[in-house]
């Protein structure tokens, strides 16, 4: 018995790493996202919520900590709705599929990239 | 239940069974974060613009349709979160002194104590003078 050749064991060490982080990070990060700095700048309409929260994204060891959840997740996610779509019917000819999942991924990863490494370091 | 070797299951073969549907609604949850990650994107890049676009971006988050999709997002992040760390120790039981922790604690244990660590500490540092 012969077994086809796959990357399945690469894609799922990234999806596996892409879970943890999101699991542990992603439930802070919408509240942030979706509550509180929303309620902060409409309490206080200065500079000062805006130049708080660069302050903490532009310290670096946040950037690259950034880098890392939203990198992952964004495999995380690939995998699963490569893996969902597959599973909902599309079963043949599944290359422009996992074309499109991953590539998005690294193209996700690649934006996050750049955006965290040109963040400038001082609030404009 | 007879099925010929090859008959193709519909797009709804998993609303059979309460298992089915969990699954797929854990799988579902891509979806979610994958448009929190789009938005976490678009935010990045309105924090690096400047002040003007980021208070743009802010503006647009204070939208009901944007609180709405936000709450969503983060049912959805929960469950794949709880869903998780659930399966966590079924993948990668964990021993002390050879003695199998059972699956409950080692949820809490590896999964949901640092996940409430992490939170606090976030959102420690975002509100942190922040008024």
């Amino acid at each position: 018995m012969t077994f086809k050749k796959s990357n399945e064991a690469f894609w799922w060490s990234l999806f596996s790493a892409g879970g943890v982080l999101s699991a542990m990070f992603l439930p802070a990060f919408v509240v942030i996202s979706g509550y509180v700095l929303p309620n902060q700048s409409s309490a206080d309409p200065g500079r000062a919520p805006y130049e708080h929260i660069h302050g903490i994204v532009s310290w670096w060891p946040v950037r690259v900590l950034l880098f890392g959840v939203i990198a992952f997740t964004f495999f995380h996610v690939a995998h699963r709705i490569r893996h969902v779509v597959n599973d909902l019917g599309w079963r043949h000819h599944t290359a422009p599929l996992s074309l499109v999942c991953y590539g998005g991924a690294f193209a996700g990863a690649g934006t996050a990239a750049w955006l965290l490494l040109t963040l400038p370091s001082v609030a404009q | 239940m007879k099925q010929r070797y090859g008959t193709p299951l519909g797009p709804t073969w998993f609303l059979g069974r309460a298992a089915y549907r969990r699954f797929m609604a854990r799988e579902a949850t891509a979806f979610a974060m994958a448009v929190f990650l789009v938005y976490l994107l678009l935010w990045l890049r309105s924090l690096g613009q400047g002040y003007t676009a980021y208070g743009q971006m802010i503006e647009l988050a204070k939208h009901p349709i944007s609180v709405f999709v936000h709450g969503l997002i983060f049912g959805a992040v929960l469950y794949h979160s709880a869903t998780w760390f659930n399966l966590t120790p079924k993948i990668m039981p964990m021993y002390v002194a050879e003695e199998k922790v059972p699956d409950f604690w080692a949820a809490i244990i590896m999964g949901y104590l640092p996940c409430v660590a992490v939170t606090t500490v976030v959102l420690w540092a975002v509100l942190r003078s922040a008024g």
